[in-house]
This record gives structure tokens, C-alpha cells and sequence, in this order.
């Protein structure tokens, strides 16, 4: 990490400097220099940097070819879609005396070694393989601190061989951490990074890092060794096919895009599908949709057996909490004539509700049953209970019926089967409602079909259901991507589920191969309602019902969008890579999250209003990960890019589209930094006016898409002004607001655009020394520009507001091109709204009357810097007990260390001060100095500020 | 300055605070300003948010009403947090019948105390209302309200609160019910308010001049806002319930059993707000026998395999039953999920033939840290 406050300062404001460059690239052990070796001011010569401590890079003098120039063409950040195109850039290599760069870029090398991966390996995570097996190493140099296995893009350093293996391995040396690969091994199928080599045979897809350092004009290094803080990583980007020699045969192109480019991935999991049980057999069967006949025929010929399924081959049978239970009740009178004379039974008794009879009372969750089984189970608890109260009396399951049968000892036998009772097996069976049986004294034993359709399954519509039985689908074929088995989210039929688990029945029981079992499952998630599934079976013991169908996918409920992109990015189903790190394998190729500005990136996220960053997503298909991000990006006013950070790393990361702050103005753009023989074009704003915007707010998760509903806002003035213009159209994906608040959020979101792209506004290239290689679009400038027309009629501007949009760097010009070093940078003239940021606060830790200062908290209002930075000598500053502003004193800062200002008074009002409660704030207006008035005041009811009538500031 | 207090929450158009509106001060009267939103913090402050601490209907089965005698009789007893800052005193209101028919001879009184500073020959902390002999007869729908104040004893950290009623000379009263809520302030203090609920948390009021015009438009201002929103939120959480009986009649307990095993007796459900993980409790109760014991726990505890809270009942019982009460200091808070529907659960058990009793039972989230 390099600071770039110092790179900062001297870049643009002092004139006898010079840049100097180098590059590394992922996994190679190499730096590249524009030139000789770095020297320091002190005459040392710079050493060459090591990995990880241990493992030093090679320089190579000369190696980095700037003859072409250094141009980073600067991301382009569409303000309509909130995209970022990522910027290009070609870096040559150039050839030394011992042939190094030929004999590094033979990505088929003849004198190499290589060897097949023959067992998976895995992560460099909390438990990393301790070998790597291949098929052979022979020919492979004996392990040592110099010994490098290329993986992929990955290099590590092997410490010993075997046979068959490297041991002692180091992983992921000469990167920038967390660039480890993972290979998975299947005999079947091929898979990638399979070849290791001693040296790399992979080069598209590294990432290349590209840094500047300050030198006098003796060529001297501002700093001792490499990663000072005289230096700044100026670009990272992403090597794009394999580096390609020049005609002079001495020099490789590397054709890079810009870091943000990796977000060009798809993401996402399409996993095998299930449905639920169609027939009560095995998977075959179920795929076809039809029994089959004991032999193994696809079907029967003629008429299958009504007592087919009560045999031992129809195994899938499922009960479980929906279908295990048999409420029944019975009475029994000794005469046949106390029944005629309505006389009270004998003897009664019920098991219903609580007391119902359990048919699986040996499983505690559910069972796969065949036919057979099923009849067994029932006779043996029904029989159990009613023989057992009922002497003689028995009540059995037959093919197609049941039967209520006495012996001697009751004249009349009256039982009551609560068929449709919650959880009763007569679902399965065919029964419905509450049926009567009788026998009497003339029978022996009378039977009762079913009258409804016999079910293959049942699953209600409740809630919760304990577990839910499925089969794979037959057209997904044999596919590695099952889906996770440690829980996740489906789509049964048009109602998204969670889940905890997956079993898999088969495994424990070969007869139900196949079968597999959602457990812990909740249902109707994301406001999909919860339905009821009866999966009917025919008379011909067909499936009766369409095929209900389990589509696997990704879910999140009620999570932040900046969280669900992020770990769509990083997660490798090792959790190694950071707290994004959370989802399974194979949601994506996994980005390296060292490649993400994540201070940046959570500090954004914890700004967002919760009620408008919760998303509930389920994902089933594969999406592309850049228009994920860009989609829920815009509508908040934020775009994604790549740019070198406040710790002068270049990364991805998010930042608001903000209109010019006045209190963000931090560089002024005039005559000391504009190439006056060419100082600016003037572009015409009118084409990029977007005055309508067509919200699609709601979204479907069954769809993975946007209902139909929409809301169409409008800026009427300016489409009676200009017509419609630049109609956009944001779908929010994973909103399922209700319109009225969808409608306040599409609303407030629309205005703010509208406030700044509504109106026509100007938009300059400015011609910009070095100066302009400090600014990063969203940068905030004043522009003072004599003599150019503006739209006042008049000429000129001075310190009029403006926001950067793109910045093109010229870090190096070509050779004898005539340019020079600098930036052409393309601003935007916005309509002159007063907008800014809060004006700001502090508590006071401390008062020292005798000089008189107070020292300051130092982030009681701030997350990056302290509180204090935001004030300066001249500031006219109130000091109070918060709740009291009446008792306050009002004095001007004359300076300020650190967090210490001193005061141009000893305090009096608020003296002494209290180190929880005394706050200072700047003066009302017309008593703060200029600077101060920059920031967000309140106007009086005429909506003017001060003595001068200035404008109010605006809400943004 | 002052720091103002509207008489009102006053409806505030959020599209006034929207892109492109300009940033004001709040005193035009069209409440598109900044003090309009600190005046609204100020009244939920002071009025708006005032959770009830007690609301007790007493149960008309087993004769009836409670019937004041000839002299104050102890008609119930609830033990729970006082809401103290900025509050002052307590709303009392009563609904009643009397009998009776000539005024003042027939009238009874109803009279509040608390625990901390009990009625003393008139004095102590207390709020006599009197039950007007106006009704001439204690049947049907006809209710007349009473009404009185009770002053906060800011002092304490658990009060107890103790209801006593009398009837008159001739005639008797009848207490339907009860609700004492923290009364409204009309005004609020300079400087800082730090609620004495062990969290730190603070309200800090707005001086009208801070947001005048020309002032800044300070993130202080702006964070102190949404700091006042939640010190409101999480220092004043709701009461479950607050049910206490008449403790001087066994046949009046609201629960009793006198199996030797737990006898799960109440379901209480709620939902917690965020943040809400704790639920503080009280109870007042009594057993006839060798032993007796109350059992209370949530099903978030029950999932979590939490140690219910157990208090073993006394036999002592006299008025004003001091013996009898128990509360979580004495052992813990129930726990509960955040954001969640939850129950709690009551369970009691005697001696296996001898009743034990509840004749009190406060449950109130515990404040927000």
C-alpha cells in the first residue's frame, strides 16, 4: 500500500520531476523496468522486492518498452445505465541479452516439464492439500526454495517430489493474495488447470499491475525501494489472449483491458432439475411417467393388476408428516337389538387428533414404503388397535379397498374413517371424506373402495412440510452441477422453497435408488404462494398429473444488492476469500477480492437505505454479472469503475454519480494547468437530456424477470421544452415493493436524475498538464475558462462548478509524438444548482484555556480522515453544549495540528467544556469564511441565505 | 431559545425534502423545514411514544368485580419498570361503579402507591381518585372514568405498584379497570437527557436557533436527528401484559393448580421489535402447601435449549404482600429473537394436592441497548 498524498502533491506542483514505471504480472516471478535499475536520492540502488518474504523477484532492466507511451484511456461511465466500459491499454516488453522474455513467453516450451493432475486439489483455504498428485514428476527439477509449479495462473513453490507428488508446497507466490485455483478431479470429464508446468503456460486472464514512480530530474527515485510512498499504481488490468511478438521480434504485446473487465462473467448455477414422485416406483418409472411390470418392460400389456402396487416392487410410497396418520373411530354393540333401539355401543373408542394412529411409528420423519409395506404397516398398527379393543374386529388395507371384518362376540360393528383428517394416508389411497363402515351379524366382513383418485404424492399447501421426495429430472442427464445438498433454494412448480439438506435415499437403501429428499423445508418464500400438490395416478397407473418440476437455484432473502453482487463475485465455496465469500461452488468462476476496493465498497453499502437495497432474488439461470450490478446500481445513483484508491491501489469499486458539491471543489482548472494553445472543445449536451424514465419495479421470482407492472415519471417541463428525450428504462431486479412504495422510491429516484439531466448542459474536453493525472471521474473541479462562450450571453467562466466524467492519462507520450505528459479530462457543466455536502461538526475532547485551543474526537462524524480535517485556519466556528445553541461562543480558528485548533479567544459561554457534549459547528452564514460557505446552510423562508440574498442549497 | 413542542405531530410532505428542494429553516408555517422535523422529534419525545406500564382489567368471574370494603383493600399489585425521563408523573384512569347515592358520603376511593414511598397518613407517593357516588347502582354498562396523577419516582429502577380501593358509607364500588401511562411534558430542558436505562442512551433537543436561518445545515444536526429517533425507539419498549388480581382472595387468582407437576397455564404471544432480544418480568404469587413454583420461558429459549426462569413460591401472604413478589433481577430476562413472533409460556405447579397461585403478572421488553 502506497500513500498518494505525496505522489499527489509533487505530481502537481512540482515541475523538475519525472515518472519512471515498472510491471508485475500474477505469478511471475519478474518486474519489469522502463529502464535501468531504480536509485535513490542517496545513490542506493532498489532490491528486488520478495513474495511472501521469502521469494525475490527478478528485475529486469529495460524490460518495460515506453516508447510507445503509457495512455490509460480512463473508464467511460455511462450516467444514463450506470455502466462502466473499462478502459484498454497495450504494454510492450522488451527482450534482454540472455533471452528471458522469449524463454518466459514459450507457453509450449520445449526443455519444460509438465505433468498431469490426477486427484483433485484443492483451495489454499484452512485446510489446503499438503500435496499435489500427478502422474508423474519425473524429469521435474528436486524441490526447492526456487522450485515453481505453475496451476493455472497460479505459481507456487514446490519444497519436494515423490514419485507421484509435490510436497512442501507454498501457494499463490509473486500475486496479490487470494489468486489460489482449485482443480476437480473426474475421470469422466474433463476439467481445468489439468497440465502443471515449470513454467507458465497460461497467460491470458493474469492480471497485470502497472506502477509509476517519482524521480528528479538526475532520473533519482523520490523513494528508497519499491512500494513507497513516492509511488502509484496507475493501472491493473486483465491480459487478454497470449502475449504476441512485434515485427522486431524482439519486443511481446500484452493487450490488457482494465481491471473491471473480469466482471464480464456470467454467474450463477444451473443445476439438475427434479420433480416430484409421478408414479409410486422407482426413477425409471418415474421418468416415463408409468409403472412397469416386475419383468422390466416400459408398461404393462393389457390391464395392470389392481394388486400390483401392494406388492413389493412399487417402493416409493412416501410418508412422511402429510400422509403417515389414520384417524379412525369405531363402536361395537353385543346385540343387534340394543343397535335397533338406538341404545349407547358396548364399547367405543377413538383415535383421532392427537390420540390418531401412526403408521410410521417407527420413523420419526418420513419413509419410502413399497405397496406391500404400506398394507403391512396398516394392518399391523390399525389391527393392533382395533383387534386389540375390538375383540375379533379387524379393519385391513386390500388392493383397492379396505376391510372391516368381525368375528364372534359383536352383533354390530360401526367404524369411522376420517379419510381427509391432516396428515391422513387416505390421501394416498384414494379415499375421501369421512367414510362409515358397518358389518353386522349377517356378514363377515364387508370391503370400501375408494372414491377419489389415488395419489402417487401429496404435499399441502401448509406452511412447513417436514420433507419433500423428488427424483431428478431425466433430461438433465449426468451433469457434475448437482445441487447443493447442505441446503439452498428451489422452485417447486411456481412456489420458490428453502431448504436444509438433501438426502439421498438411494445411498442407504438400493431399492429406492433415486429418490432423493428435501428436508427442512420452507415454504412459499419470496410471496410465492404455497399450493398444494395431489399427484394423480390413472386407472392404467399412468401419471394423472403434469410433471411438478424442481428447479435448483441460488436465493437470498431480504439481503443487501451490494452484498448478494459481491459474493456472486468472490464466493469459492470455501468461505477463504473474505466475509463475500459465502455462497457454494460454482455460482462462478471466482474473482480475486483483492481486485475490489472493499473499504470503499462498504462504506457505500452502509450508506443505502435498507428499504431500498433489500432484495429477495432467486436465481436459476446464469446471469451476466457486469448488468446485475449496473442494474441495481443505477437507479441509486451509483456506477462501478476502476481507479487507484486513497491507498493508491488501483481497484474496482463503487461511487455515487453525484452533481458538483460546492464543498467537493478541491481543484481548480484555469490557465496554470490548460494547454492554452488548445484549452478545451465545447461538446454539445443537448443529446444526452434524459427527461423519462420507465421504472419496472416489481419482480418476479418464478419468471427471473419484471412483471409487467410499470411506472413511466416524467419531467414534463423538459419534454415540453425539448421533447421526449433519452427514454431509459430501469428494471429493479429482486424488488417485490408494493406499488404505492415502489411508486415513492421510483419517484424520488427519478427527480434526482431529472435535477441534473433534465436540463441541457455542456460538457468540455479540457487539454490538462499533469494536473489532470490527479483527477478520477466524480471528481469535483472549478473551472476558470476567459474568452469561452457560455450560455449567459456572456464570455468566460470563472470557478464555475463542474464534475469529471472521464479522464484520458497520458502517463507517458509517445516518442517524438510532441505531446506531453497530462490528461485530457471531459467535465460536465450541470445546471447551477447550490448542492453540497452537510456542513460539518465535531466534538471537543478537550480545552486548553491558557493558549487557547481545543482538541477535537477524532471520528465522531467521520469514517475516513477525523472530524477535524474538515476544518481550517479561518474558519469562524460556534462552540456550545449541544441542546444549548443560545449559550455558545463564536471564535475563528488561527490553525490547526492535527485534531488541535487554536482558538482566537479563551472561551467563555462554554468553558469549561465537557468532553460528551460540547460540539462546534461552523458560524451562520454571513459570518463564515467563504470556504465554509460551501457547505449546506439553511435558508430562510424565501429560500435566500445571508445578507447577500445567495441561493439556497438544495436537497440532492 | 426555546426548544419547541408542537401541540401536535405535524404531517410532513416527504417530497418537500426531495432533489431540488431547497434546504430550510422550519418556521414559514408550510412545515418544509428543519425545525418542523426537529419539532415532531421533540413531540414524540415528550408525547407521542408512551408506552402504557400498566393496563389491568379485573376479571368479573368469581364474584364479580372487585367490591371495595369498609376499609382500603389492597385490589392489585404490579411490579415493573417506571418509564422515567422526561416524564414526571403518571397518567392514572379508572373505570368504576358505585352504588351509592349520596355524594361524599358514599363515595370510595381508588388509590395508587407505590412500593418506594407507600401512603403514610396521606403521605408518600401516591393518587387517591375518587369513585362518585353517581350511579345509584353497580350493574349494566354504565361506567364512569376517574382520573388522577401519580408522580414518577425517577429514583427507582423497579417499582412496585399497588392499587387500593374502599367503598363509602352506604353502597359499594366496583373497579373495572385500570391504566396508568406516563403523562405528557410540555416543555423540554437545555442540554442533554440521558434516560436511565443503563445504555447511554442520550436525547439532545434542538434549540429553535440552531436551525434558524443562515445556520449550517450541520451532519451534528442531521445525526443527532436519527440519534433522537432511536434513543426514542429503544428506551421505550412496550409492555406485554400487565395483569395482577385481587391477592386477598384465593378464589380470584388468575391462575392456580395444585398438580405436583408443571401445569402450563398461559401463552402470552408478541412480537419484538428490532433489537428487542430481552423480556423482563414480574410475579406476584403465593402457595398453599410445601412447595409451589412458577416456570416461564419463550419458545425462542425453548429452541435455543435455554434454561427456563423458575421462582419457587412463598407461603407468606399478607398484605401488601411484599413476600410474595418475585422479578428478574432475582434471576434473568426471558430471551427472544429479534423481529419475530414469539410466545411466552407460564407453567405452575403446586405440592401435588395443595394450590399454588398467580395473582400478578407484569412482562416488558427490556430497553434497547
Amino acid at each position: 500500500m502506497v500513500g498518494l498524498t505525496d505522489f499527489s502533491t509533487i505530481l502537481t506542483s512540482q515541475h523538475d520531476i519525472g515518472l519512471r514505471f515498472y510491471l508485475k504480472i500474477q505469478g511471475i516471478p519478474h518486474i519489469w523496468i522502463d529502464g535501468p535499475g531504480f536509485v535513490g536520492k542517496a545513490g542506493t540502488a532498489w532490491t528486488a522486492p520478495t513474495s511472501k518474504t521469502s521469494y525475490a523477484y527478478t528485475l529486469i532492466p529495460h524490460g518495460l518498452d515506453v516508447a510507445a507511451g503509457i495512455r490509460d484511456e480512463g473508464s467511460i461511465i455511462s450516467r444514463a445505465s450506470g455502466d462502466s466500459q473499462p478502459g484498454q491499454m497495450t504494454i510492450r516488453l522488451q527482450e534482454d541479452r540472455a533471452g528471458t522474455l522469449h524463454g518466459l513467453m514459450a507457453r509450449d516450451k520445449g526443455s519444460g516439464n509438465t505433468a498431469n493432475l490426477t486427484a483433485s486439489f484443492g483451495y489454499d483455504d484452512a485446510s489446503p492439500p499438503s500435496s499435489m498428485t500427478v502422474d508423474a514428476t519425473a524429469g521435474w527439477p528436486a524441490g526447492s526454495p526456487t522450485s515453481y509449479l505453475y496451476f493455472g495462473r497460479e505459481t507456487l513453490v514446490y519444497g519436494s517430489t515423490t514419485s507421484t507428488t509435490f510436497g512442501s508446497l507454498v501457494r499463490d507466490v509473486f500475486s496479490i493474495g487470494d489468486a489460489d485455483a482449485k482443480y476437480r478431479h473426474n475421470d469422466n470429464i474433463a476439467s481445468a488447470p489439468r497440465v502443471v508446468a515449470d513454467y507458465p503456460r497460461t497467460w491470458a486472464g493474469r492480471y497485470v499491475q502497472l506502477f509509476a514512480v517519482l524521480v528528479d530530474l538526475d532520473g533519482r527515485a523520490y523513494g528508497s525501494a519499491f512500494g513507497s510512498d513516492y509511488e502509484r499504481e496507475i493501472w491493473r488490468g486483465i491480459i487478454q489472449g497470449n502475449p504476441t511478438p512485434r515485427n522486431d521480434w524482439q519486443t511481446y504485446e500484452l493487450r490488457c483491458d482494465s481491471i473491471e473487465s473480469i466482471l464480464d462473467t456470467r454467474v450463477g448455477r444451473e443445476a439438475i432439475k427434479g420433480t416430484l414422485i409421478r408414479v409410486p416406483q422407482g426413477a425409471l418409472a418415474n421418468q416415463i411417467g408409468q409403472v412397469i411390470d416386475p419383468g422390466g418392460a416400459l408398461g404393462f400389456v393389457g390391464e395392470v393388476p389392481d394388486d400390483f402396487l401392494y406388492s413389493t416392487t412399487s417402493p416409493a410410497f412416501w410418508l412422511d408428516g402429510n400422509t403417515r396418520y389414520f384417524d379412525v373411530s369405531a363402536r361395537a354393540w353385543t346385540n343387534e337389538a340394543d343397535y335397533i333401539a338406538g341404545d349407547s355401543p358396548d364399547i367405543a373408542k377413538s383415535w383421532v387428533g392427537p390420540d390418531r394412529l401412526d403408521l410410521l411409528s417407527s420413523s420419526t420423519t418420513g419413509k419410502a414404503l413399497s405397496g406391500h409395506g404400506l398394507r403391512y404397516e396398516f394392518d399391523t398398527v390399525v389391527g393392533a388397535s382395533i383387534y386389540g379393543t375390538f375383540a375379533n374386529v379387524q379393519l385391513t388395507l386390500g388392493p383397492g379397498y379396505v376391510r372391516l371384518a368381525k368375528g364372534t362376540g359383536y352383533d354390530v360393528v360401526k367404524v369411522t374413517a376420517y379419510w381427509e383428517a391432516p396428515g391422513s394416508v387416505g390421501k394416498l389411497l384414494g379415499f375421501e371424506g369421512s367414510q362409515e363402515m358397518e358389518v353386522n351379524q349377517y356378514e363377515n366382513g364387508v370391503h370400501y373402495h375408494p372414491t377419489g383418485d389415488r395419489l402417487a404424492a401429496y404435499i399441502p399447501a401448509s406452511a412447513t412440510v417436514p420433507a419433500i421426495p423428488f427424483f431428478h429430472a431425466e433430461t438433465s442427464g449426468i451433469q457434475p452441477d448437482q445441487p447443493s445438498a447442505s441446503g439452498g433454494f428451489a422452485l417447486l412448480g411456481e412456489e420458490v422453497i428453502q431448504y436444509g439438506s438433501i438426502t439421498d435415499l438411494g445411498a442407504a437403501d438400493p431399492t429406492l435408488a433415486g429418490l432423493y429428499l428435501l428436508a427442512d423445508v420452507t415454504r412459499g418464500m419470496m410471496g410465492t404462494p404455497a399450493v398444494e400438490h395431489r399427484i394423480t395416478l390413472n386407472e392404467d397407473w399412468t401419471a394423472g398429473s403434469d410433471e411438478i418440476e424442481i428447479t435448483f437455484g441460488i436465493g437470498f432473502v431480504d439481503a443487501s444488492f451490494m452484498d448478494v453482487m459481491m459474493q456472486l463475485a468472490v464466493s469459492t465455496g470455501s468461505g477463504h476469500h473474505g466475509d463475500w465469500d459465502e455462497l457454494a461452488d460454482k455460482i462462478s468462476v471466482p474473482l480475486n477480492p483483492n481486485h475490489f476496493d472493499t473499504d470503499a465498497i462498504e462504506a457505500i453499502a452502509a450508506g443505502l437505505h435498507a428499504g431500498q437495497a433489500k432484495i429477495d432474488l432467486f436465481m436459476s439461470k446464469s446471469h451476466r454479472l457486469r448488468e446485475l450490478i449496473s442494474g441495481w446500481l443505477r437507479p441509486h445513483g451509483l456506477y462501478f469503475a476502476a481507479r487507484t484508491n486513497a491507498d493508491g491501489d488501483f481497484l474496482i469499486t463503487v461511487d455515487r454519480l453525484v452533481p458538483a458539491l460546492e464543498s467537493a471543489a478541491a481543484t481548480a482548472v484555469g490557465a496554470a494547468v490548460l494547454d492554452l494553445s488548445d484549452p478545451a472543445d465545447w461538446v454539445d449536451g443537448h443529446d444526452h437530456l434524459i427527461n423519462q424514465i420507465r421504472i419496472l419495479p416489481r419482480w418476479d421470482p418464478v419468471e427471473e424477470d419484471n412483471t409487467d407492472d410499470e411506472i413511466l415519471i416524467t419531467d414534463f417541463d423538459s419534454v415540453a421544452e425539448f421533447g421526449v428525450k433519452n427514454e431509459i428504462e430501469w428494471p429493479l431486479r429482486g424488488y417485490r415493493w408494493a406499488l404505492g412504495i415502489a411508486y415513492d422510491n421510483a419517484t424520488s429516484w427519478a427527480h434526482r436524475l431529472f435535477s441534473r439531466y433534465a436540463r441541457p448542459y455542456d460538457l468540455f474536453r479540457l487539454h490538462m498538464s499533469r494536473a489532470g493525472l490527479d483527477l478520477a471521474p466524480g471528481d469535483v473541479v472549478e473551472l476558470t475558462l476567459p474568452g469561452a462562450p457560455n450560455p449567459t450571453g456572456s464570455r468566460g467562466y470563472t470557478d464555475r462548478i463542474a464534475v469529471v466524467l472521464r479522464v484520458d492519462k497520458r502517463w507517458h507520450p509517445p516518442r517524438e509524438s510532441g505531446e506531453s505528459t497530462g490528461a485530457d479530462v471531459t467535465i460536465a457543466l450541470e445546471p447551477e444548482l447550490r448542492q453540497s455536502t452537510y456542513s460539518p461538526a465535531a466534538r471537543v475532547a478537550s480545552y486548553d484555556a491558557g493558549v487557547p485551543s481545543i482538541t477535537l474526537h477524532a471520528n465522531k462524524y467521520t469514517v475516513a480522515g477525523t472530524d477535524a480535517d474538515h476544518f481550517e485556519g479561518g474558519d469562524v466556528i460556534n462552540i456550545y453544549e449541544e441542546g444549548d445553541w443560545s449559550t455558545l461562543d463564536q471564535r475563528t480558528i488561527v490553525s490547526r495540528a492535527g485534531n488541535v485548533l487554536t482558538l482566537s479567544a479563551t472561551l467563555t459561554n462554554a468553558a469549561p467544556v465537557s468532553a460528551t457534549d460540547t460540539i462546534i459547528t461552523s458560524a451562520p452564514y454571513d459570518s463564515a469564511q467563504s470556504s465554509q460557505q460551501t457547505h449546506a446552510y439553511l435558508a430562510d423562508t424565501a429560500a435566500t441565505l445571508g445578507a447577500g440574498a445567495d441561493g439556497a442549497f438544495r436537497f440532492i | 431559545m426555546a426548544r419547541p413542542v408542537p401541540s401536535a405531530f405535524v404531517p410532513i410532505k416527504p417530497s418537500q425534502y426531495g432533489p431540488n428542494h431547497p434546504i430550510k429553516e422550519g418556521s414559514s408555517g408550510a412545515h418544509v423545514g428543519a425545525l418542523d422535523l426537529a419539532e415532531n422529534i421533540h413531540f414524540c419525545w415528550v408525547d407521542a411514544v408512551r408506552p402504557v406500564t400498566i393496563s389491568n382489567l379485573w376479571s368479573q368471574a368469581n364474584n364479580g368485580w372487585v367490591v371495595a370494603h369498609s376499609s382500603m383493600r389492597l385490589i392489585g399489585v404490579w411490579r415493573r419498570e417506571p418509564t422515567r425521563e422526561p416524564f414526571v408523573s403518571y397518567d392514572v384512569t379508572v373505570l368504576y361503579q358505585n352504588s351509592g347515592t349520596t355524594s361524599p358520603g358514599d363515595d370510595g376511593t381508588l388509590r395508587v402507591d407505590i412500593a418506594s414511598d407507600p401512603y403514610s397518613g396521606g403521605s408518600g407517593t401516591f393518587v387517591d381518585i375518587t369513585l362518585s357516588a353517581t350511579l345509584g347502582a353497580i350493574a349494566g354498562s354504565d361506567w364512569v372514568m376517574g382520573t388522577g396523577s401519580l408522580l414518577v419516582d425517577p429514583s427507582q429502577s423497579i417499582e412496585t405498584f399497588r392499587a387500593w380501593a374502599v367503598s363509602g358509607s352506604t353502597g359499594a364500588a366496583r373497579v373495572g379497570s385500570i391504566t396508568i401511562q406516563p403523562r405528557p411534558v410540555s416543555s423540554i430542558p437545555a442540554g442533554v437527557e440521558t434516560p436511565a436505562d443503563g445504555n447511554s442512551h442520550r436525547f439532545v433537543p434542538f434549540d429553535a436557533a440552531e436551525l434558524d436561518a443562515d445556520s449550517p445545515w450541520s451532519v451534528h444536526a442531521v445525526n443527532t436527528m436519527i440519534a433522537n429517533c432511536e434513543t426514542i425507539r429503544k428506551t421505550r419498549p412496550a409492555t406485554i401484559i400487565s395483569y395482577a388480581c385481587d391477592p386477598s382472595d384465593a378464589a380470584r387468582a388468575g391462575w392456580q393448580s395444585d398438580s405436583a407437576a408443571y401445569t402450563l397455564i398461559a401463552r402470552i404471544p408478541f412480537r419484538s421489535g428490532h433489537g428487542e432480544t430481552a423480556i423482563r418480568w414480574s410475579i406476584v404469587g403465593k402457595r398453599d402447601g410445601s412447595s409451589g413454583a412458577v416456570r416461564m420461558t419463550t419458545t425462542h429459549m425453548s429452541s435455543k435449549e435455554t434454561a427456563a426462569q423458575e421462582v419457587a413460591l412463598g407461603a407468606t401472604w399478607s398484605s401488601p404482600y411484599t413476600a410474595g413478589i418475585s422479578d428478574y433481577t432475582g434471576g434473568a430476562a426471558l430471551t427472544c429473537a429479534e423481529n419475530s413472533t414469539d410466545e411466552i409460556r407460564i407453567w405452575i405447579k403446586g405440592d401435588g394436592s395443595s394450590d399454588a397461585y398467580i395473582y400478578g403478572l407484569c412482562a416488558w421488553f427490556a430497553p434497547v441497548a
